[in-house]
């Protein structure tokens, strides 16, 4: 569930004045979709996720007193911070073995791959259901800016109209259809830049 | 045409972005109710550190100041002596000799009539043995007197990134306060250990005591059906006690397997040891178990240590409050914070009872309509297949502080498997006026009360309506039986 304009300048101001019913509204809120996307970005078999959550929200709740309405809606805010922990965990694994499967399994697959990610044609059920492009599709999604994480989330995985999302990015809906727009666009790009990354990878052009 | 194909496009990106769904982990319930005492430690002494800066505030010892008279000295001693009478009359009147012997399945009883109990054993952190690494483990001690809605968890949570050594957490109630400890980094990079302290009353001093003891239990001990084919695979004999080694094998409904070799005295009753594995991923076929914990000491009935429940904060932490300026955490609505202005629906508490049905206690705070804005109608069953669907229907209301609590019976249009077959409950919302204008609503029930008896049905169905009625009394006809018939009733009904 995702909060009005004016239940969040409501919360704004308890956060503000260090009120604990400010703070539960805030967490009652968000708690769940925060978990949702950061066990999205990570990998469902990743023990890490609690944590990231729990780090997510500890460094929300030492900020929460400076959160500005003004400046933007509060999942903006919150979602920015847990996109940080999550980019900060991925920096941390010097080494990710899944990642690196991963991107030799892209390599040797067969088809017309470009145009699966430009979505000019169907990927084969068998790909789309596969953990390898779940690590790929991850990775890609934590290398693109917060507010880009959000939409294409919001749009294409949790199915939400573009009116809906607009209401929770605090922008009108011409605006979340440009900005999902040049979504896509980083997203496709930071994709191509990880397959490209890969030993003995075909070049592609962008 | 153009149409057309952005929705091809939109369709194929989707499925392309849907693969993060692959084997991506729900929201676990109780990692976030951790959490949300954490972080609101953390928000609280965070709020305090800014006020701080300008003011230093004096710590006020409630106990120093009633030991410092000459009055309330021997007043307190004498009410401490009396308490120790009392105690120990309970505890000595509950020691029966002449027991049965005790098998498997006794023991969700032996747990649930316990006045108080004692668990102390180890955590098993799983990020490390996924690195091949030795798991890292790590120590916990629960203390609990229920009737008192005393309790005390020592626990650990989560890994200090810094030193890669749990951290510890102790949450603390003697029956009127909850005392929460959190960690925090000072500006010169110190961790620092924080208290915060929540008023609570008796009722839910009780609630929250059995809540935190159950929901732990709940997933080895709480649905007979998966401890009675358990096995009995062998016999220990530890410190001079013989006990059966039983051991079961179950899925829960969170996909994930699970094992539990309980150490029972047949004579006594007495549990040696609980061993808990899980299965590391949802897969049916996966025999890769994990040891989760290994619960060496459990007690029930036993006298705890004095002094185990004080909530008199520790040496050298930094108190984000006080007892006298804790807020209260209340079963119903704040009446001091409810934002009477808008529309708001709120769940407050549920019970599921031994025929599935569920009675829910809401409340649509808003004083200027007759009508309610909105009514928790149904409640379905997650997962959805097979779909129970429940139809509500009225119990009764009380009243508080001028707000309307209703107290719905949901009754389901089938047999529903156990209450911990079930994830929960959809709370499906009928609104009178646009749902946009709500401010709150609640959208499952998780954490519902499982009612076997007569006594459950009085201390925790009948307790919360008390408390949520401004006289403290329990509308009269509301009782277990009347309850139970009602419902058959209109099971009866809606199956013609």
């Amino acid at each position: 569930m995702y909060l009005d304009k004016n239940t969040e300048r409501q919360i704004a101001k308890g956060l503000q004045q260090g009120d604990r019913h400010a703070w539960l509204r805030l967490y009652e809120a968000y708690a769940e979709p925060v978990w949702k996307n950061i066990a999205r970005l990570m990998g469902g078999d990743s023990a890490a996720v609690p944590d990231v959550v729990q780090e997510t929200f500890l460094a929300a709740a030492r900020s929460a007193g400076n959160f500005d309405p003004d400046r933007g809606p509060l999942w903006a805010w919150l979602w920015t911070i847990a996109a940080r922990q999550v980019a900060l965990y991925y920096r941390k694994q010097k080494s990710n073995p899944l990642l690196a499967q991963a991107k030799n399994w892209w390599n040797a697959l067969d088809g017309e791959k470009l145009d699966w990610i430009d979505a000019k044609t169907d990927a084969p059920p068998d790909i789309l259901q596969s953990r390898q492009l779940a690590t790929l599709v991850r990775c890609a999604l934590s290398e693109i800016p917060a507010e880009y994480q959000t939409l294409l989330l919001a749009k294409y995985v949790d199915s939400r109209p573009a009116d809906s999302i607009a209401e929770q990015m605090g922008c009108s809906p011409v605006a979340v259809r440009s900005k999902l727009a040049r979504a896509r666009k980083a997203f496709r790009k930071a994709f191509r830049k990880i397959i490209r990354s890969a030993p003995g990878a075909q070049e592609v052009s962008l | 045409m153009n149409e057309q194909n952005d929705k091809q496009a939109d369709k194929r990106i989707s499925s392309f972005l849907s693969a993060v769904d692959h084997g991506a982990i729900p929201p676990d319930k109780q990692s976030l109710n951790k959490l949300k005492e954490q972080s609101m430690a953390e928000f609280l002494a965070s709020s305090a550190d800014r006020i701080l800066q300008s003011e230093k505030t004096r710590t006020i010892s409630l106990w120093r100041i009633i030991m410092k008279s000459k009055i309330t000295k021997p007043a307190v001693a004498a009410a401490i002596i009396m308490a120790v009478i009392i105690v120990m009359h309970w505890f000595g009147s509950s020691i029966d000799i002449a027991k049965p012997a005790y098998g498997i399945t006794d023991l969700p009883e032996l747990i649930k009539n316990a006045k108080t109990m004692h668990m102390k054993g180890w955590f098993y952190n799983s990020q490390a043995e996924q690195e091949s690494e030795e798991p890292v483990k790590s120590e916990f001690d629960y203390w609990f007197d229920f009737e008192n809605g005393r309790y005390r968890l020592h626990k650990p949570g989560g890994i200090d990134r810094e030193t890669g050594k749990p951290r510890y957490f102790t949450t603390v109630s003697d029956g009127r306060f909850i005392m929460s400890d959190a960690y925090r980094r000072s500006r010169d990079g110190q961790t620092q250990k924080l208290i915060s302290f929540t008023k609570l009353s008796p009722f839910k001093a009780r609630l929250e005591a059995y809540k935190a003891s159950y929901g732990f239990l709940m997933q080895m001990f709480g649905n007979v059906g998966q401890i009675e084919g358990s096995t009995k695979i062998g016999q220990e004999e530890i410190n001079g006690v013989m006990y059966d080694i039983w051991q079961s094998e179950f899925f829960l409904v969170n996909g994930f397997g699970n094992r539990i070799r309980t150490w029972l005295a047949s004579e006594s009753g007495d549990i040696g040891r609980v061993l808990f594995w899980q299965s590391k991923t949802r897969q049916k076929d996966d025999a890769n178990l994990r040891l989760v914990f290994d619960l060496y000491t459990i007690e029930l009935g036993i006298v705890p240590p004095k002094r185990i429940f004080d909530t008199n904060p520790p040496d050298g932490c930094i108190l984000s409050n006080t007892k006298e300026t804790a807020q209260t955490d209340t079963l119903g609505i704040d009446t001091q914070k409810a934002c009477r202005g808008d529309y708001e629906l709120h769940a407050h508490i549920g019970f599921t009872l031994k025929d599935g049905s569920v009675i829910l206690g809401w409340s649509c705070p808003d004083k200027e309509r007759t009508e309610l804005a909105g009514k928790i109608e149904t409640l379905t069953s997650i997962p959805q297949k097979p779909i129970i669907k429940y139809a509500g229907h009225h119990l009764a209301y009380t009243q508080k502080d001028g707000i309307f609590y209703e107290w719905s019976l949901y009754v389901p249009d089938k047999k529903p498997p156990a209450r911990n077959s079930l994830l929960g409950y959809n709370l499906n919302i009928k609104h009178q006026i646009d749902e946009s204008a709500f401010g709150n609503r609640p959208g499952s029930l998780v954490e519902d009360l499982v009612i076997d008896t007569n006594q459950d049905f009085n201390t925790w169905v009948r307790g919360a309506m008390a408390e949520l009625s401004d006289d403290g009394k329990t509308p009269l006809h509301i009782n277990y039986e009347n309850v139970l018939q009602l419902a058959g009733k209109i099971h009866n009904s809606l199956n013609k």
